[in-house]
């Protein structure tokens, strides 16, 4: 029942590259959320605590942030994004059969649905940020650095909001703000590679190494993904 | 100028750091020497003990490594200390840092056991100075969830009139300590008497009462009797049956039944307040910055 709604809700994403309506991407992302909540709720697990929950909450949020992205970008750039849900969600259905439904945290608070949230949306803007890097290689326009700088910013503060939230978890769950596990130590060293970005300037080398940084900071967002819960 | 030497060297800090963390996460924590020389070749192992990768979250190279970069971070910032908003910034980091070192060394943290049925007496544990009525705590009985391949450990507590809940994945709180469920053993218990003296065993757990060293293996129900290792010896003790071992007197009262063991962790929670504000504050002044712009960008 709910895979169909969800085959549905990501046909929309589908339809977006033939109409070019956002409405469609808001429909789709919110529906996908919603979908999610109730299914959690259904469970009975604590919300978004399996990866098919958290990939699907993570498409919803990213065609949420395309609706009311706003930057010096040319409209084919929702497009890669949109290419980029597409193949995530086809990935997902072909999977689904074989993953687990439950809720497999081992913390059960409401900081630790703040902190899935908040990485959720650090993650969507790093994936942002690749695509507005492909965009700077392929139209080799140095000036949208400045919409890389602002989305950078939101995923440096969410990141800090993760940790501050990941010390709150630990604190209620063994006593310690912070325990170095390897969960923990990713986290830090996502925190360290990014907080390298600040360093840096507007020189044209300079902008190569915030290149670097960035795509740096996304594989590991990816390897802390795979392992966040 | 020294802000320019200070830029650098902390980006050469968190280089080290950061190289340093990726390997220890490669390296298995707090294993036995010999343990590390199975796992890895003998030139591998020699520099995981040099820059002390076996042990590297509580090794000295980590944290001159992190108080080098905390250092490094406040001196270059110096610079925009004048503006209140970066000096707020920086003394909330600082007082963050404070509080949680003042937590970890100052405030308590005692590790209990307790088991199915017994009372603990709350406010002896935490050893009041005030006078206050005792509190205690009656631990009911024992739970054990499983869901989606993962176990989880609920523990009732009867506090006065109110049941409390402790689950492995929730802790409580009771007059400014919180209480965490650490780890749960579901034990055999037997009552013994050595020279007239009462005492209750767990099962697998090696006991030294004076001279004797006492080690419960098996109990045989069908002839009542219990079979353990008393100073290296195999005995046999049959019910209420006085055996004599090495100038002591054992004899087996009963046999208790299979009860939960569990292991409680209790930390004050002092400060805790204070460092959810400064923690709000911290995130606050950080989206400040952030969008102010153009100094944030240069830090």
């Amino acid at each position: 029942m709910y895979n169909i709604f969800l085959i549905i809700l990501s046909f929309l994403f589908l339809l977006y590259f033939l109409f070019k309506s956002e409405w469609l991407l808001l429909v789709a992302g919110l529906g996908q959320i919603v979908m999610i909540s109730f299914f959690s709720i259904k469970s009975g697990h604590l919300f978004i605590t399996n990866l098919v929950e958290l990939s699907f909450f993570l498409t919803g949020l990213l065609s949420i942030r395309l609706v009311f992205f706003n930057s010096h970008l040319p409209k084919e750039f929702r497009y890669y994004i949109n290419g980029i849900i597409v193949f995530f969600d086809i990935y997902l259905f072909f999977i689904i059969g074989n993953m687990d439904f439950g809720g497999v945290t081992k913390f059960y608070s409401i900081w630790f649905i703040i902190y899935i949230i908040s990485y959720l949306i650090m993650f969507s803007s790093l994936v942002i940020n690749m695509a507005n890097i492909f965009q700077i290689f392929f139209s080799r326009n140095i000036l949208l650095e400045q919409s890389m700088d602002s989305e950078f910013k939101i995923s440096f503060f969410f990141m800090n909001v993760v940790i501050v939230m990941r010390m709150i978890c630990e604190y209620f769950m063994s006593g310690e703000y912070w325990s170095w596990n390897n969960q923990e130590i990713w986290l830090l060293i996502l925190l360290m590679v990014m907080s390298c970005y600040f360093f840096l300037q507007k020189s044209v080398w300079q902008i190569l190494f915030k290149i670097v940084i960035i795509i740096l900071s996304f594989f590991i967002s990816v390897f802390v993904y795979l392992n966040l819960l | 100028m020294y802000r320019k030497v200070s830029l650098f060297l902390l980006k050469v800090f968190i280089f080290l750091e950061v190289i340093f963390l990726f390997f220890s996460t490669l390296v298995p924590q707090n294993l036995n020497q010999e343990l590390y020389y199975k796992m890895f070749s003998s030139n591998i192992v020699k520099y995981i003990f040099l820059f002390q990768l076996n042990n590297y979250y509580s090794s000295k190279i980590n944290f001159v490594l992190l108080g080098v970069i905390i250092f490094l971070l406040i001196l270059s910032g110096l610079k925009y200390f004048k503006k209140l908003s970066f000096f707020l910034f920086f003394m909330i980091f600082f007082f963050i840092v404070i509080i949680i070192f003042f937590d970890r060394f100052y405030n308590r943290r005692v590790l209990i056991n307790v088991v199915e049925g017994n009372s603990i007496n709350f406010s002896k544990i935490i050893n009041r100075t005030k006078k206050i009525d005792d509190c205690y705590l009656k631990f009911l009985k024992f739970e054990i969830k499983s869901s989606e391949g993962y176990k989880e450990g609920i523990a009732f507590f009867q506090k006065g009139k109110d049941t409390l809940i402790l689950s492995s994945k929730k802790s409580i709180s009771i007059d400014g300590y919180r209480l965490y469920q650490k780890e749960f053993k579901k034990l055999e218990i037997f009552r013994i008497a050595i020279d007239s003296n009462d005492f209750l065993c767990f099962g697998d757990t090696l006991y030294q009462f004076g001279k004797l060293r006492i080690l419960v293996n098996k109990y045989i129900n069908t002839d009542k009797k219990l079979l353990a290792t008393i100073n290296n010896k195999e005995i046999e003790l049959p019910l209420n049956t006085d055996i004599s071992v090495d100038d002591s007197r054992i004899k087996f009262i009963g046999y208790e039944g299979e009860k939960y063991l569990l292991q409680i962790k209790i930390v004050q929670e002092r400060f805790l307040d204070f460092l959810f504000i400064l923690g709000y504050l911290y995130l606050f002044l950080l989206l400040f910055l952030l969008t102010k712009g153009t100094e944030a960008r240069n830090v």
